[in-house]
């Protein structure tokens, strides 16, 4: 059986407040690096930042949606996300 | 003899630091991480903590505050810095040491008292130990794992640059470093907590196995 | 999230028109059992609420405790139980985070944690799920805010399959002088200090005043312990500065009980304005009202000040929006702009109609009959190594519980103990005892509020102060509500002839689980001082065992009889008050003396396993005589019963006739019941190798999780 890479991207769902990325967005990006920053000045145009925790699964499967299918089951069952806070993305790339 | 305690935004041994420092009779100031480290400073700490709650990586966000280049400056001139815990983590992303500070090979936070041996004597904050010595100390991170390639783990061991090492595998760190020094000596970072262990009253009866780190500290500014 | 119909009628009638849909809602949210007590206060103030030492006064919110040289110790403790069961990594982590800042509202700095965790059985997945996860919440949380997490208690029964009880505790130390002492006057400015006010969190306190089938699934709060550290900067640099005149936490009920509470309690009306109020997302009036959302604080200073709150607010990077103004007239006024959106009396939302209830005593229970003979060595071995009993330190190992270098005595032992800044010291003790609770709930009360008095003992302090949480199921079962007024009069009771104040406390009623109530469980906080701490050290070789206090055929609820029998039945302990305050004097006296050289409190596994644990910490045995021990029991009670007022000492061999002469002269029940040495647990039938008995005990929780 072919063998896929399932990546499974968890983030907070919309709505959710983003601790992480608001202070990645506030207090570095938005203060342009402050010292010793390699970048100079305050990169425009950037609004909002949001983080997510991915994990890539490696599966042998008939085919990619079988894969997929069961990392999803996998995600769900080991509550490898709690989908009363987070959203989780899967895709799906052969190798 | 002035000491500045740096605050960063989510410093939390900062106070604890100054206690300490009080006690062994120097003089700390705190400085807020936008406010200059003023002259006449004899010594910079950069406290323990969760600076920016550890967010994107320990110490990435707090390395790039205002404060940094006058650490750096500092540096330079030969002032000793002490970097503990989440300050040696903000040392090294500023690449004022060599190294980073990565999860432990246990995931998660770890609390609790191990034992280090005393590498170099010859920085401003180790002079009162004898090399080869073991002692108490607590540790307490979640980062803590000290990630070097292994030349470079090779040049700080010929230059005596590691000031401490854990006794057994405590976190999975390279060549066991739990502290190293800048070239000069005078910057050194450590993930363990000399504040912690530096009064008897808090410590395992009977010892206080710290004090000499603080003690080293007076005595460079003495001179 | 709705008003009852009789609560509707009633605001009807006090309004004398008709709510609009938004004050409804925002009488719903503070009418909710969570903020409003409406069942469980008036059956509170049984509890003794002064004492030597005990702080209080007109606008101090809980009770704060004087230890001298003008420094006061505070302490609060309350449970997020229904949202850790649904979301056990947020829901404790804001658990801790709303009890800090009960402490930061006090004008003192929080300097401990406690937290007292309760799961369902642990061979199941979701239990174990809910443990790590509500581990890992209070690691992240409390070890980012920088306040050391000493002590606790972790414990698994059937009766919490399904759902999760968090408790935490929090201390607060400063200066007397510095106590907020809430008062406010008209014209004062009302700030909002902190995090953005998100649709996250509406319904909650709703949410932990149903059961869990009824629940609002919004009601999921991210945690910002990042946003709470900055915040207690916060305010702490205000209160120094002497700018705040008043202070309240946002929890449940969000601003309609912040608002509501705040100015019927300091006799003014606010006046607010919800477009002021800084938000994340967009949000309707009344969600603004009721959001939940975490690391917020309601302030009132005076007017000029505000500029200078606002630069401290500005300088941590804390969000800080003044959204109204007090007023006179006791009028609590909310408008969007200049739209009124709601207009009702202070008085009347901050107090919802007590509700009652009927409190029926269940039948009488069932007879245990006789118990078969056992190996008591292979009983022992399976409770040391059993969820319940075996080493915590896989949990507090998380947790940093040395930060601000006061923690003199750590997780581990029987209580924590803190330095404070008078050279006195605080030892901390949570503790319960739900499976007692459930065959007596006012002897089972009353015996895990000795047991917390008998662990700051150990930990050489004398009781000062104590907080209570009860926590049971719906009130509207009868038999659930007798054990609620049961535990207030056993926890009472005990408190009040041990000359011990109550200084602050919380109910948490329909604490209902997929498959009914919860068993009874009230929590006890016991704080105890000390001139100098006792340093526990470990039992070595020649050194003698005393057992002080009687043991009795008290099997009930007891883990031996749970584990090894498969039944809870039988008489639980009861506390004897005459004895249970002669013990203390006693190893208290011990220890003073110096004749101590270890002392443990017996209580889960009776005296079998607090004398494995002393072997264990020793790393050496023990042969011990059970028919010595003081009572006349047959040898399983006297290992495994779970009597209260009892400590293993351990004695030098050389100061063991002096102990023995002086718990003679004090004339309370002892015995000298062994000599420490060898490698083996013996006693009577028991015969276990300590290193066996170690290792049961070190694995067992870190098994759990990582299997």
């Amino acid at each position: 059986m072919p063998e896929f890479a399932i990546t499974v991207t968890i983030r907070n769902r919309p709505g959710m407040a983003d601790p992480e990325g608001e202070t990645i967005l506030r207090d570095l990006v938005l203060r342009g690096g402050g010292s010793g920053g390699a970048s100079g000045g305050i990169p425009g145009g950037i609004s909002a930042i949001r983080t997510a925790k991915a994990l890539e699964f490696r599966v042998s499967a008939g085919d990619a949606a079988a894969a997929e299918d069961l990392v999803r089951r996998v995600c769900e069952e080991m509550r490898i996300y709690n989908p009363l806070v987070s959203e989780a993305v899967f895709s799906a790339g052969s190798n | 003899m002035r000491v500045a305690v740096v605050v960063f935004p989510g410093s939390n041994c900062d106070r604890d630091m100054h206690h300490v420092l009080s006690e062994f009779g120097m003089s700390p100031e705190y400085r807020w991480h936008e406010d200059g480290i003023p002259g006449g400073t004899d010594a910079v700490v950069l406290p323990g903590g969760f600076s920016y709650a550890d967010r994107l990586r320990a110490g990435a966000i707090a390395s790039h505050s205002p404060v940094m280049d006058d650490v750096r400056r500092l540096a330079d001139d030969g002032v000793p810095v002490l970097g503990v815990c989440n300050g040696f983590q903000i040392l090294a992303e500023a690449g004022l040491l060599p190294g980073a500070l990565v999860s432990n090979d246990e995931p998660g936070f770890m609390c609790r008292w191990t034992e280090v041996v005393v590498g170099s004597t010859g920085t401003p904050f180790t002079s009162r130990f004898s090399g080869g010595d073991v002692l108490g100390i607590p540790v307490a991170n979640g980062e803590g794992r000290y990630h070097a390639d292994e030349r470079t783990v090779r040049e700080l061991e010929d230059a005596g640059r590691i000031v401490f090492r854990y006794a057994g595998d405590l976190n999975g760190s390279a060549g066991s470093i739990a502290g190293v020094c800048s070239e000069g000596g005078n910057v050194v970072g450590m993930m363990p907590h000399p504040e912690r262990a530096a009064e008897p009253d808090v410590c395992p009866p009977g010892a206080a196995p710290m004090a000499p780190l603080f003690e080293s500290l007076r005595a460079a500014a003495a001179a | 999230m709705n008003l009852e119909p009789g609560e509707l009628e009633d605001l009807r009638s006090r309004l004398g028109r008709e709510p609009s849909d938004t004050e409804a809602r925002i009488v719903a949210a503070e009418w909710s059992e969570h903020c409003s007590y409406k069942s469980s206060r008036e059956h509170l103030s049984i509890l003794p609420r002064t004492g030597p030492g005990v702080v209080g006064g007109p606008g101090l919110d809980s009770g704060a405790l004087d230890v001298g040289d003008g420094w006061v110790v505070t302490a609060h403790i309350e449970s997020h139980n229904h949202p850790s069961a649904v979301e056990p990594y947020g829901g404790a982590a804001t658990g801790v985070g709303g009890v800090i800042r009960d402490i930061l509202s006090a004008g003192t700095r929080p300097i401990a944690i406690l937290d007292g965790l309760r799961f369902g059985d642990p061979s199941g997945g979701h239990a174990r799920w809910l443990f790590r996860s509500a581990v890992s919440g209070i690691a992240d949380y409390g070890n980012c805010i920088g306040v050391p997490t000493i002590g606790g208690e972790v414990e698994f029964d059937a009766s919490y399959d399904g759902y999760a009880l968090v408790d935490v505790a929090a201390i607060g130390f400063g200066r007397r002088s510095s106590l907020i002492r809430n008062r406010a006057s008209a014209g004062d400015a009302v700030l909002l200090l902190g995090g953005p006010t998100g649709r996250d969190g509406i319904g909650g306190s709703q949410f932990a005043s149903e059961s869990l089938d009824a629940q609002d699934r919004s009601a999921v709060q991210i945690p910002d312990p990042f946003a709470e550290k900055m915040l207690i900067e916060a305010v702490i640099e205000a209160r120094r500065a002497g700018l705040i005149r008043a202070m309240k936490d946002l929890g449940g009920g969000g601003l309609s009980c912040a608002i509501s509470e705040t100015a019927d309690a300091l006799g003014v009306g606010i006046e607010a304005d919800v477009s002021r109020v800084h938000l994340r997302g967009e949000l309707e009036p009344w969600e603004v009202m009721v959001s939940e959302s975490q690391e917020r604080m309601l302030l009132l200073a005076a007017p000029g000040d505000v500029p200078r709150i606002e630069s401290i607010c500005g300088r941590l990077g804390v969000a800080c929006s003044q959204i109204g103004r007090a007023s006179d007239g006791g009028q609590m006024v909310i408008r969007r702009g200049d739209e009124v959106i709601s207009d009702m009396p202070a008085r009347v939302v901050a107090n919802a109609p007590p509700q009652e209830h009927a409190a029926s005593p269940p039948g009488p229970a069932p007879d245990p009959g006789s118990r078969p003979r056992a190996d008591h060595s292979a009983a022992l071995l399976r409770m040391l190594g059993s969820p319940n009993m075996s080493s915590r330190a896989w949990v507090y190992g998380q947790y940093d519980h040395e930060v601000g270098i006061r923690t003199v005595v750590r997780p581990g032992m029987d209580a924590s103990a803190l330095r404070l800044d008078n050279g006195r010291y605080l030892a901390v003790s949570m503790d319960a005892a739900p499976k007692h609770c459930n065959i007596d709930p006012r002897a089972g009360a009353a015996g895990c509020l000795e047991e917390a008095c008998r662990n700051v003992v150990c930990a050489g302090a004398r009781p000062a102060a104590m907080l209570d949480h009860l926590q049971f199921g719906d009130p509207r079962d009868g038999r659930v509500f007798w054990s609620f007024k049961e535990s207030v009069a056993g926890m009472a009771w005990y408190a009040r002839s041990a000359g011990i104040p109550c200084i602050g406390g919380k109910v948490s009623l329909y604490n209902e689980t997929p498959s009914g109530p919860i068993k009874p469980t009230p929590v006890a906080l016991v704080l105890g001082l000390a001139d100098r701490p006792f340093r526990q050290g470990s039992a070595a070789d020649g050194d003698a065992l005393f057992v002080i206090g009687a043991t009795r055929e008290e099997m009930g609820g007891s883990e031996y009889m749970e584990q090894v029998h498969g039944t809870a039945d039988g008489a639980c302990p009861a506390v004897d008050p005459g004895e249970s305050a002669a013990n203390m004097d006693a190893v208290l006296a011990l220890q003073a003396a110096g004749l101590a050289r270890a002392v443990h409190d017996c209580s889960k596994g009776g005296i079998a396993a607090a004398l494995a644990e002393l072997c264990i910490a020793g790393r050496t045995g023990c042969r011990a005589e059970p028919g010595s021990f003081p009572g006349d029991v047959p040898e399983d009670a006297a290992l495994f019963s779970e009597s209260h007022s009892r400590y293993l000492v351990v004695c030098p061999g050389s100061r063991a006739d002096a102990a023995e002469a002086e718990l003679r002269r004090r004339g309370v029940r002892h015995s000298r019941a062994g000599v420490f040495g060898g490698g083996a647990i013996r006693a009577g039938g028991v015969d276990l190798s300590v290193d066996k008995a170690r290792a049961a005990w070190l694995g067992a929780l870190g098994g759990l999780v990582h299997g």
